[in-house]
C-alpha cells in the first residue's frame, strides 16, 4: 500500500501541489549480511511523507521501522531504490555531503536524548547551527524556546535536567534550524507516560503551529495517536495506512497485525 | 582467568603498543643513565688500575699543593737520591722514579695531538728502566737514551703519522724543544690509557722539562714475591725514617685515591646523571599507570561482565597482572636495548674516549625491576579500583571522577605550593641554590595536588582563543579536555616535567650567559685574548705576548702568569707552613684592561709590590701598606720576590678575578725560572679595528702549536659556549621524557574518544563533519599539551629565575630568558599535542555513526 495511493487532506492539499514531498522512498531495500545469512530489513518501500504532516512508522520489533527512517534520514544507506529528502536523492550524495543535509536539513530526536553532556540547554538547541558556523534566527529561537517552557533552564546543563525536559531540548534542538524534516526515533522510550505526552504534544503542536514535517518511528500506538497518518510495516514491507489514528484503532490494528 | 587474561592480550594488541613504548622509554632513559654512568666511570677507573697495576709501593712527598684557580691539588716534589734508599730495601725488588707533568706533542701540521679541555688528558712523564714498573712497552724502534730523544705512545703515533727517527716537537711548561722519536710504546694491548697521550723522555730531560733536576715527583717499587704490599710499605718507611717530608703508601692504595679523585671530579656527572635517572622513572611511571588506567578504563565493562558471571575480584585482578607482567618484561627487555643506544649517542656527545660500554649487571637488574615494578603497580592501582566497582554500575557507566572536588587535595596542594614558593624566594634572595631546588621539586608536587581541581580554569582559559577560533569544535574540545581533570591533570603533569626542566636549564644557560656577556662587556677593554686548550698546563711561551708587543697596531699586551706558592704576612719567619695560593704575576696594564674596583689602595705593581683582592684582605687580616712574603713551590723552580707591600686591595667578580696575590711581572720573573703564560690579552691602538688587527696577530700566533688566540667576542662565545656539551646532554635527555609524556596524551585522547563513542555518534547524526570531529580531538589533545606545557614554563622560569638570583653573588647577576627558545618549545608542544591526536581523530571521525549512537 501506498500513501500517494490515499487522498491528501483537505488543508495539505494547496501545499502538496505546489511542492514535493518532505521526504520519499521509491521501493527501497535494505539487505543486511550476505548469501545465506542475508536479512531483508527493508523490502521495497515506497512512501511518501507529504510537508507539515505528522507521521508516525508503526510496526514490532524487527519490521524495519528504525531502518526505514535512518536510511531516509541519511545514517544509512539502501542496498537499492531511492531515498529523497525533497528533491535530493541521498544516494547521489558523498559522505560529507551526507553530513551537510543532515546538519541543514533534516533535525532528529533520539529515544535516549542524545545531548552533548558538556554543552548547556541553550548551546545543545543551537548545536547543528554552530557546528554549520551560522548564527541562529533569534526570533525564531525564541518561539522554539518558548515553546518547550524551558526558557528558565537554558543554562543548565543536561544532567541538572530531567528526562522530559532532555527529550525537550532535543525536540528543540531538532526545530532550532527549521529543518525540512525530523525524525524522531521511538522519542518517549524512555520517560515516563506524562512526560511522554507533553513531548508528543510538544511535536504536535510543531506541526500544528509551525508547519513543520515529523517522521516519528514508535511502537506506542499512544504515541501514534498523535499522529496524521500512521504507517505500518511488517517484515520490512508496508503493510498499512491509517489517517487520524486513535490509541484505540491502532492496537486493535497491531493485534490484527500481531495474529 | 589465565586464558581470560591472555585472549584480552593477543585481542587488543594494538591498545598495549602505546603502553609498551612507554614502557621502553621509560626504561630506555633508566637503563641509559646507569650504563653511561657507569662507561664514563669504567673509563677513568680502568686507566689508572692498569698504571699501577705491578706498583706495590709509593713514596712521594706529604706536601699537597693546591694549584690555584680550580686548578686541583699536586704533591711537591721529593729528591731523587731517595730512589737508591728504596732500593736498598729488603724485599724490593726493582724501584723506578717517575716525574709526572704535562706536555703537548705537536703534530707534523703544528697542530698539538689532543684536546685536553674536552677530552683525555696530554701527560708528559720519565720513561721508566723498569720493564716492571713501566706499564708501557716499547712496540716499535728504542727507549730514549739521550736528552734529544723522545718516546711517544702508539695512539699519538697513529694520530700525527710519526714513525721512528722522525722529528717531534714538545712543548712544556718550559717550552718547545724538538727530539728524535727513539720509540712507539704502547699501553698493555692498547695504543694508550683512555686516549690519553704520552710523551716520554730520560730522567733527566724529564726533570728539566717537568720538574727540577735531581727532583722527582715519586718512587714508585715493585715487591719480591712473597712480600705482600703492607710488608712492603712498611720496610720502605722503616728505611726512610720519619723526617724527610715523604709519605710511602701501597699500590693498592694510590689506585683507589687515583680512583676516588676520578670519582670526584666526575661526582658532579654521576650526581646529575642519578638526578635524571630519578626523572626518568618518575615520568615513565606516570606515562605507564596512565596507560594502564586508560587499559583498564576500557575495559571495565568487560571485568564487570566478568564479575556478573561469578569472577572473584582477585581474578580479575589477576587477570591484569598477567597482562602487566607480559608487557613489562617485553616493554623493559627491549626498552634496556633502546637505552644501550642512548647511552651510545650521550658517550658520543661526551667524546668519552672508550666507545665500548660498560654493561653491569646492576644496571641491567635496576632497569629491569624499575620496568617491570612500575608497570605492575601502575597496571594494580586502576585495576584493584575496577574491582571495587559494583558490577552492575560499571556495566552501566565509567565510574565518576570526584577527584576534582576533592577539598583536601586542594588545600593541602595549595599550602605545599605557597611554602614552595617561598622556598624558592628564600633561597634566591638568600643565595642559597639548594633552597631553590627544593622549592621547584615543591612547585611540582602542589602542582601535580591541585592539577584536577585546576584543571577545568586552565583549560578554560587556554582553551578560549581555541573555542573563538574553532567555533563549536574548539568549544567541545575545551570543555571534553577537563571532562576526567584527574586523567588530564595526570598526563599534562608528565609533560609539566619534562618542559620545566627543559625551560629550567634554557634560562639558566642563557642567563650565565648573559652573565658572562655582560661581564666580559663591562668589565673587560681588551680586543683579543690569546689563550691556549690545555688550562695553562702547559701554559704559552712568554715570547707570544713579547712578539706581538712589536706589532704597531697593538697598544698593550698583558701577560698573565700564575704559580703556587707559600704566602705569609711575616717577613721573619721565609719558612711559612700551611696552605698553598696561587700567585699572579702581570703588568700594569692590567688594571686599563679590567675595570677593576680598586676599594684602597691605588692600583701600582711596581717591584715590592703586590695588589690583593678584598676576601684575602679580610681572611688574612691584611691592609695597605702591609708586607707579605712569597715563596714559589719547588716544582715551578721558584724562588722567593723579594717581599712585597700591600699597594691596592680590588674586589673581585667572576671576570674581574685575577688572583688573591698579584705581583709584577719583574718580581715574577725574578722568582721563577721558565714562566709561561695562562692567557695573554691584548689591546689595540686607537683607530685601529679588530679586523684590520687580527691577520698580523694571528700570524704570529699561529707560530706557537698550543696558542690560540680570539677577538673578545670570539672569548665571549667559547666561554659561554663551553657549557653547551652539558647543555645538550640534558636536552636529549629531557626530549626523551617529553615524547614518553607524548605518548602518555596519545593514550589520554584515545580512551577520551573511545567512551564518547556514543556522544560523537550524535555529533555526527546532527550535522558535524568529519573534519570537524577530528578538528575536535586534535584541539582537545593540543590544548591538554599547553596545559602542560604552560605549567612546566612556568616552573622552569620561576626555577631558572630562582637559581639565577641565588647565584648573584657568584657573579651571575643577569638573569635572561630565552623568549624565542620557550616560545619554539610552547609551539612545538602544541604541534606534538595535535600529533599526539592525529590517531585517534581519525579515528572519531571514521566511526560508523549509527553504530556510534547505539552504543551504550
Amino acid at each position: 500500500m501506498d500513501v500517494t495511493a490515499d487522498s491528501p487532506q483537505p488543508e495539505d492539499a494547496p501545499v502538496a501541489v505546489a511542492e514535493p514531498p518532505a521526504a520519499r522512498t521509491v521501493d527501497a531495500v535494505k539487505i543486511y549480511g550476505q548469501g545465506d545469512t542475508a536479512v531483508a530489513a527493508l523490502d521495497g518501500v515506497t512512501l511518501e511523507v507529504p510537508r507539515a504532516h505528522y507521521t508516525a512508522i508503526m510496526g514490532p520489533s524487527g519490521s524495519g521501522k528504525s531502518t526505514l527512517m535512518h536510511c531516509m534520514a541519511g545514517l544509512d544507506s539502501l542496498t537499492s531504490g531511492q531515498v529523497f529528502v525533497g528533491d535530493q536523492d541521498l544516494g547521489d550524495l558523498s559522505e560529507d555531503e551526507l553530513t551537510l543535509l543532515r546538519r541543514d536539513r533534516v533535525g532528529f530526536v533520539f529515544q535516549a536524548y542524545n545531548l552533548v553532556p558538556t554543552l548547556n540547554a541553550q548551546e545543545n538547541i543551537v548545536l547543528p547551527l554552530s557546528l554549520a558556523g551560522r548564527k541562529p534566527d533569534r526570533e525564531w529561537l525564541d518561539t522554539v524556546v518558548s515553546t518547550t517552557g524551558l526558557r528558565d533552564r537554558l543554562t543548565h546543563r543536561p544532567s541538572e535536567l530531567s528526562g522530559g525536559q532532555q527529550q525537550r531540548v532535543a525536540v528543540a534542538r531538532a526545530l532550532a534550524s527549521r529543518p525540512e524534516i525530523i525524525f524522531a526515533d521511538e522519542p518517549t522510550g524512555n520517560l515516563d507516560s506524562r512526560a511522554g505526552a507533553e513531548i508528543l504534544d510538544f511535536m504536535r503542536r510543531a506541526v500544528q503551529e509551525m508547519s513543520q514535517t515529523i517522521v516519528m518511528v514508535t511502537h506506542d500506538p499512544v504515541a501514534a495517536a498523535y499522529a496524521d497518518t500512521a504507517v505500518f510495516l511488517v517484515d520490512g514491507k508496508i503493510v498499512d495506512t491509517m489517517e487520524g489514528p486513535t490509541a484505540e484503532r491502532v492496537l486493535d490494528r497491531l493485534k490484527q497485525l500481531g495474529d | 582467568m589465565l586464558q581470560v587474561a591472555l585472549r584480552g592480550l593477543m585481542a587488543h594488541k594494538s591498545r598495549l603498543v602505546t603502553t609498551f613504548l612507554a614502557v621502553s622509554l621509560g626504561v630506555a632513559f633508566v637503563s641509559g643513565v646507569l650504563v653511561l654512568t657507569d662507561t664514563v666511570n669504567r673509563t677513568f677507573n680502568d686507566l689508572f688500575s692498569d698504571v699501577y697495576a705491578e706498583t706495590d709501593a709509593v713514596v712521594r712527598s706529604n706536601e699537597e699543593i693546591d694549584q690555584g684557580f680550580g686548578g686541583g691539588e699536586v704533591r711537591g716534589l721529593i729528591d731523587e737520591s731517595l730512589l737508591d734508599e728504596v732500593q736498598d730495601v729488603d724485599g724490593v725488588a726493582e724501584a723506578d722514579v717517575s716525574i709526572d707533568g704535562f706536555a703537548r706533542i705537536i703534530g707534523p701540521d703544528g697542530d698539538p695531538v689532543g684536546n685536553p679541555a674536552m677530552g683525555a688528558p696530554t701527560f708528559g712523564t720519565n720513561w721508566q728502566e723498569s720493564e716492571e714498573l713501566n706499564p708501557f712497552t716499547i712496540s716499535d724502534g728504542e727507549p730514549p737514551s739521550s736528552d734529544d730523544e723522545v718516546v711517544i705512545d702508539r695512539g699519538s703515533a697513529k694520530d700525527t703519522g710519526y714513525q721512528v727517527g722522525d722529528t717531534v716537537e714538545v712543548q712544556t711548561r718550559t717550552g718547545a724543544n724538538e727530539y728524535t722519536l727513539s720509540g712507539i710504546a704502547r699501553f698493555g694491548s692498547a695504543d694508550n690509557p683512555g686516549g690519553a697521550s704520552f710523551a716520554m723522555w730520560t730522567v733527566e730531560e724529564a726533570q728539566e722539562q717537568l720538574g727540577e733536576p735531581g727532583k722527582v715527583s715519586s718512587i714508585s717499587a715493585a715487591a719480591e714475591d712473597g712480600i705482600s704490599q703492607r710488608e712492603l710499605v712498611s720496610r720502605i718507611r722503616d728505611a726512610l725514617g720519619d723526617d724527610v717530608g715523604v709519605e710511602v703508601i701501597t699500590g693498592q692504595q694510590i689506585t683507589e685515591e687515583t680512583q676516588d679523585d676520578i670519582q670526584q671530579a666526575l661526582g658532579f656527572l654521576t650526581i646529575f646523571l642519578g638526578f635524571f635517572g630519578v626523572i626518568a622513572v618518575v615520568v615513565g611511571a606516570f606515562v605507564i599507570y596512565n596507560a594502564f588506567s586508560i587499559i583498564v578504563a576500557q575495559r571495565t565493562r568487560e571485568m564487570a561482565l566478568l564479575r556478573a558471571v561469578g569472577a572473584r575480584r582477585r581474578q580479575v585482578r589477576r587477570a591484569v597482572l598477567v597482562e602487566a607482567i607480559v608487557v613489562g618484561v617485553a616493554g623493559s627487555v627491549f626498552g634496556f636495548l633502546l637505552g644501550l643506544g642512548v647511552a651510545f649517542l650521550l658517550s658520543s656527545f661526551l667524546q668519552l674516549p672508550d666507545s665500548s660500554l660498560a654493561i653491569l649487571p646492576r644496571s641491567v637488574l635496576i632497569a629491569l625491576a624499575v620496568g617491570i615494578v612500575v608497570t605492575l603497580l601502575s597496571a594494580l592501582i586502576p585495576a584493584w579500583r575496577a574491582s571495587r566497582v559494583p558490577p552492575l554500575a560499571a556495566m552501566r557507566d565509567v565510574a565518576v571522577d570526584t577527584s576534582a572536588r576533592s577539598r583536601g587535595r586542594l588545600i593541602v596542594g595549595l599550602v605545599i605550593l605557597v611554602a614552595a614558593v617561598a622556598l624558592l624566594v628564600a633561597g634566591a634572595f638568600g643565595s642559597r641554590p639548594l633552597y631553590v631546588g627544593l622549592g621547584v621539586l615543591g612547585l611540582l608536587i602542589g602542582a601535580f595536588l591541585i592539577g584536577p581541581v585546576v584543571a577545568r580554569p586552565v583549560a578554560g582559559v587556554l582553551g578560549a582563543p581555541v573555542a573563538r577560533l574553532r567555533g563549536v569544535s574548539g568549544e567541545l574540545a575545551r570543555d571534553n579536555a577537563v571532562r576526567n581533570p584527574r586523567r588530564t591533570a595526570l598526563t599534562a603533569f608528565a609533560l609539566t616535567i619534562g618542559v620545566g626542566l627543559v625551560t629550567f636549564f634554557l634560562v639558566l644557560n642563557s642567563s650565565v650567559r648573559a652573565s658572562i656577556d655582560e661581564a666580559l662587556s663591562t668589565g673587560f677593554n681588551g680586543d683579543f685574548i690569546v689563550t691556549t686548550d690545555d688550562f695553562g698546563l702547559v701554559g704559552l711561551p712568554p715570547q707570544v705576548g713579547e712578539d706581538i708587543a712589536e706589532l704597531p697596531e697593538v697598544d698593550q699586551v698583558v701577560p698573565f702568569r700564575f704559580a703556587p706558592a707559600f704566602v705569609g704576612d711575616d717577613p721573619a719567619t721565609p719558612e711559612i707552613e700551611g696552605d698553598t695560593t696561587a700567585v699572579t704575576g702581570t703588568n700594569d696594564g692590567i688594571f686599563d684592561l679590567f675595570e677593576l674596583d680598586v676599594v684602597e689602595g691605588r692600583p701600582s705593581l711596581a717591584s715590592g709590590e703586590v695588589v690583593i683582592d678584598r676576601d684575602t684582605a679580610t681572611s688574612d687580616n691584611l691592609d695597605v701598606g702591609d708586607t707579605v712574603e712569597i715563596r714559589f713551590l719547588d716544582d715551578a723552580r721558584g724562588g722567593s720576590p723579594p717581599p712585597a707591600t700591600v699597594s691596592g686591595i680590588y674586589e673581585s667578580g667572576p671576570a674581574e678575578n685575577i688572583g688573591s696575590y698579584v705581583i709584577g711581572l719583574d718580581d715574577y720573573d725574578a722568582a721563577i725560572t721558565n714562566p709561561s703564560d695562562v692567557q695573554v690579552l691584548v689591546s689595540l691602538a686607537d683607530g685601529v679595528s679588530v679586523e684590520e688587527a687580527q691577520p698580523a696577530i694571528r700570524e704570529i700566533v699561529d707560530k706557537f702549536p698550543t696558542a690560540d688566540v680570539e677577538s673578545v667576542d670570539e672569548f665571549k662565545n667559547t666561554i659561554s659556549s663551553q657549557f653547551d656539551p652539558i647543555l645538550y646532554l640534558i636536552l636529549v635527555l629531557l626530549v626523551l621524557a617529553v615524547i614518553i609524556a607524548f605518548l602518555g596524551i596519545a593514550n589520554t585522547i584515545a580512551l577520551s574518544v573511545l567512551e564518547r563513542t556514543r556522544e560523537l555518534g550524535l555529533l555526527r547524526a546532527v550535522g558535524m563533519r568529519r573534519k570537524q570531529v577530528r578538528s575536535a580531538v586534535r584541539w582537545e589533545s593540543a590544548i591538554i599539551a599547553l596545559m602542560g606545557t604552560v605549567l612546566g614554563l612556568t616552573v622552569g622560569l620561576l626555577g631558572g629565575w630562582g637559581i639565577t638570583r641565588s647565584l648573584r653573588d657568584e657573579g651571575f647577576e643577569a638573569f635572561a630568558v630565552p623568549v624565542v627558545l620557550l616560545v619554539i618549545i610552547a609551539v612545538f608542544a602544541g604541534l606534538l599535542g595535535l600529533m599526539a591526536a592525529l590517531v585517534p581523530a581519525y579515528r572519531a571521525a571514521r566511526m560508523n555513526v549509527l553504530s556510534a549512537i547505539h552504543t551504550e
